[in-house]
């Protein structure tokens, strides 16, 4: 057992042990319970999703859910909000009325309200539109729609919170704090003061950190007028700073609950990571007092953000990233060296996802910031694209594989041949036999069953569509591969498959950045895992410091708390 | 799953993996199936059929002729369509633009004097040029191809108008430059040869070079493939400049054809373009495709002269395409679904590929 931080990690085992349920006391403090549920379960075939969840929701409070994917949060919501009915037993109370679990209509009659991470709004039309299919349009003579009044109205409702965008304007135009604004005032408007409960479902994964301030402002406001509000969320930064309480969920069961005040952002990342008594870095170097946020143990790694000069009789990295801003980033300073495997972490919204795609050519908008690829910057000539990355050896496994990367009417075998086919020319045309060849030669080399070769794409595994997908990338002899989410929906087996061959290639030289969601991926086949945070590198991990506890604090901004 | 256990760290191709999946049909079986070419069992029924029902005039081999003569034209048409709407682009101006060229020749020759050569020559690169517009408008001017085809055609028929808003017809059309169209081998006259030869191209085209496959991945797949790196723009603009060449030439044989140059004569040639494409789309493996466009239309063909010659009312012909349409994608569909259920079948048996049905 490592000796644990004395401060954070002391309390958790008391805080694990804590009563489930809030102390009376804090009831009659928070005025009245807005939303009370006993023993809330959910079994999916062979699942057990939830496990007698309870929670309490105080009136005019801010409740956060927190946990990691496949916690059981969804499912909760998914169960409130009447999508999925729990399994039998399950009790729930607003404001002291028993609620009906797992019926939609009944949720909303009694003022439960969600606004789902999408917004659920339609970018081409008004706010004035947008509000109307919610809460009905002001009508005129013969039930005409009175488009003045209407306007008005949504202004109205808008300024109560101290937005104002101009109601008539398509809602593509304004920028996502004023959209989900509109998704949040629309959902709440017409309640009595200390009734309803709304649910903001990931409001922020898709915010750039800039811009979250305001929205939360708005949450604030909401709160204070007595509705209270379920925030979900996987920004442990974010529910610091605007929570009251919290319930953290792991593997479907409440693990903690308590007022915020009682915990800290540690303690936090160690309930949901589940990485209690894993502090290896505190033993290498003791106590939180590391000044720097770039937690750097092995020598070799290359420059650092704060000293840009490339270190003498070094190589030229396969690619070097400075001050690189773009919609999410926020000048990150980065190399991947020849034959190096370099993760990328971060919350959705850091600027994780944003970066690959930069890298590759393929995102190019409001980017500024140098990319060099073996040395040779990105962005000379005529500007980057992904023809002038692909040239100087860049190939990218796209985030979404469904609609990025797979072409589903295509073969598995013309998948994978699509990116080489002009290396497969000979006096001017492809021979089928030819490209059948290439086809099984890659998909072996990928391990997967090269008799997949004729079947349409769309009717293989997603792991086995990936390996296709990583085939094409890997057939053009890149010199940098960029990934992101390399992993998503594919099953265990496949993933150490794509592992051990991207740990090959790497061994022949070739210079990898993976950007993941899954800490997991960047831990098994990682050298090196960069976490980013509000578009900047938070963290640089190696060897016994690249531990998910380490990368998950930096991820979360637990260092900064620490000062 | 299965596949974990290839120890191998170089690429080798098993040749005993290779093979198709196991308890499918045999290859050629496939190739032979009702959904796969039912085009070409639907003609064999419908000849049947019509020389039941009109046993004396029927089946014939002037029947055929015409058949085959007449579907040249229509058949040039529905190919042109055939390289942009596989990379999902829709040039709805094909009509008009053969419209215009066939105003165009008619207007050069007769009203202008032209020799035959020039006359041709100019006509053609008219053609190239209303490709060129329509990939200005739709590739530069980012306009969507199906309104944007749309406004360039109705400017083409304005062109055409404005040459002549009457018909244009002269002994210049007659003679040599008529020849082109009705010299005839076996009376299977030029432009039908000229149809399957462009088809020939087009199957080489779209079977053979990179090109034709990038058409097709543009059309599945657009943001994939510009991260393949394949440049979309150009094209898409490749694409509308065949289109646009193709009409043209569909424009000079159609004069040559007719003896004459008559406004609005192309607009009618459209839907049954688009019909032929759609379902030729259904044949031989689920792509726009060359021989099933040329099929499709001698199909429709078929059917239209055999309900005239069987003394079938004229709306019986118009009705007869929609209905072809609507069975053969409808055919289609089911096919799908069908194959669809014979893999999870093959998956869930317990000797099946691992076992387990894939998530």
């Amino acid at each position: 057992m490592a000796e644990s931080r004395t401060g954070a990690a002391g309390n958790v085992r008391s805080a694990a042990e804590a009563p489930s349920v809030h102390a009376p006391g804090a009831d009659v403090l928070a005025g009245v319970i807005a939303l009370r549920l006993r023993g809330v379960s959910k079994t999916f075939p062979g699942v057990r999703a939830l496990t007698a969840v309870d929670m309490d929701v105080a009136a005019g409070s801010v409740h956060a859910l927190v946990g990691h994917n496949g916690s059981g949060k969804s499912t909760l919501i998914k169960c409130l909000a009447g999508v999925q009915a729990p399994d039998p037993g399950a009790q729930a109370w607003l404001v002291g009325e028993p609620l009906t679990l797992g019926d939609r209509h009944d949720a909303e009659r009694n003022g439960l309200r969600f606004v789902h991470q999408d917004l659920g709004i339609i970018p081409e039309l008004s706010a004035m539109d947008n509000v109307g299919f919610v809460l009905g349009f002001q009508r005129g003579a013969l039930g005409r729609i009175s488009w003045g009044r209407q306007a008005d109205r949504t202004g109205e409702l808008l300024a109560q919170f101290g937005f104002t965008l101009d109601p008539r304007r398509p809602l593509g135009e304004a920028s996502p704090p004023e959209r989900a604004a509109v998704a949040i005032v629309r959902a709440i408007a017409g309640w009595q003061a200390g009734r309803g409960v709304l649910v903001l479902d990931e409001p922020t994964a898709a915010l750039p950190a800039h811009e979250v301030d305001r929205l939360f402002q708005l949450v604030r406001e909401v709160s204070a007028s007595g509705t209270a509000v379920i925030l979900v969320s996987h920004r442990l930064d974010e529910v610091m700073a605007i929570a009251d309480s919290v319930t953290v969920l792991r593997d479907g069961a409440k693990v903690w609950d308590g007022p915020l005040a009682a915990t800290t952002l540690q303690r936090l990342v160690d309930l949901i990571a589940d990485t209690e008594g894993q502090h290896p870095s505190a033993q290498a170097q003791p106590g939180p007092a590391a000044p720097d946020p770039v937690t750097r143990a092995d020598p070799v790694t290359t420059a650092t953000p704060a000293d840009p000069a490339t270190p003498v009789g070094e190589a030229i990295p396969a690619l070097e990233v400075r001050d690189l801003y773009g919609r999410y980033l926020r000048g990150i300073s980065l190399t991947v060296g020849r034959g190096e495997l370099v993760g990328v972490a971060g919350l959705l919204g850091s600027g994780r996802e944003e970066l690959p795609y930069i890298v590759a050519g393929a995102s190019t908008e409001g980017v500024t910031g140098t990319v060099a690829i073996g040395g040779v910057p990105l962005g000379g000539g005529p500007g980057p694209s992904i023809g002038r990355a692909q040239a100087l050896g860049v190939a990218l496994v796209p985030a979404d594989r469904a609609a990025e990367a797979i072409f589903a009417d295509f073969t598995t075998t013309e998948n994978v041949s699509l990116a080489a086919l002009p290396m497969l020319r000979k006096r001017g045309f492809v021979g089928p036999a030819r490209e059948r060849r290439f086809g099984r030669t890659w998909l072996s080399a990928v391990h997967a069953d090269p008799g997949y070769g004729p079947r349409p794409i769309s009717t293989l595994s997603g792991g086995n569509q990936q390996k296709a997908v990583l085939a094409r990338s890997l057939s053009v002899a890149p010199r940098l591969l960029v990934l992101s989410e390399p992993t998503a929906g594919v099953d265990v087996g496949a993933r150490a498959v794509l592992y051990d061959e991207l740990r090959r290639r790497v061994a022949e030289g070739l210079a990898v950045l993976m950007a993941s969601s899954d800490l997991e991926d960047l831990l098994a086949c990682c050298d090196r895992v960069i976490a980013v945070r509000d578009g900047v590198v938070a963290g640089e991990f190696t060897g016994a410091r690249m531990t998910k506890s380490a990368i998950a604090y930096a991820m979360e901004g637990a260092h900064h708390e620490q000062h | 799953m299965s596949s974990i256990d290839v120890p191998q760290t170089q690429p080798v191709a098993d040749p005993s993996q290779a093979g198709r999946p196991r308890g499918s049909r045999p290859k050629w079986l496939h190739h032979l199936s009702f959904t796969n070419m039912s085009v070409i069992y639907a003609e064999i029924a419908l000849i049947i059929i019509f020389s039941l029902w009109a046993p004396h005039t029927f089946p014939s081999w002037t029947t055929a002729k015409s058949v085959l003569n007449g579907s040249a034209i229509a058949g040039l048409i529905a190919l042109s369509l055939v390289v942009p709407l596989s990379g999902r682009i829709f040039d709805l101006s094909v009509g008009e633009a053969m419209g215009l060229a066939n105003m165009l020749i008619a207007w050069l020759l007769v009203d202008k004097g032209w020799g035959i050569v020039p006359a041709i020559v100019v006509t053609l690169l008219a053609g190239v040029g209303m490709g060129l517009f329509n990939a200005l408008v739709v590739v530069k001017a980012r306009i969507d191809s199906f309104i944007g085809t749309l406004a360039t055609g109705a400017l083409f028929a304005t062109l055409a108008t404005v040459l002549g808003d009457q018909s244009i017809s002269g002994p210049q059309l007659n003679g040599s430059f008529a020849d082109i169209a009705t010299t005839s081998l076996g009376g299977i006259e030029v432009p039908f040869f000229l149809t399957l030869l462009v088809a020939v191209a087009l199957w080489y085209f779209q079977k053979y070079t990179v090109s034709g496959r990038r058409i097709f991945a543009l059309g599945f797949n657009e943001r994939g493939s510009e991260l393949v790196g394949i440049r979309t723009r150009r094209l898409k603009f490749a694409a509308l400049l065949v289109s646009g060449t193709v009409a043209g030439i569909a424009g000079i044989l159609l004069t040559s054809s007719v003896s004459s140059g008559t406004p609005g004569i192309g607009s009618p040639y459209l839907l049954n373009a688009y019909a032929a494409a759609f379902l030729g789309a259904t044949q031989f493996g689920g792509r726009f495709n060359a021989w099933g466009t040329v099929l499709s239309v001698i199909l429709l063909g078929t059917g239209t002269a055999g309900l005239y010659l069987a003394g079938g009312a004229a709306w019986t012909q118009s009705m007869f395409t929609g209905v072809v349409l609507l069975l053969a994608l409808g055919a289609s569909n089911l096919e799908r679904a069908v194959q669809a259920r014979s893999w999870i079948r093959a998956k869930a048996r317990p000797n099946g590929s691992a076992g387990t049905p894939a998530a």
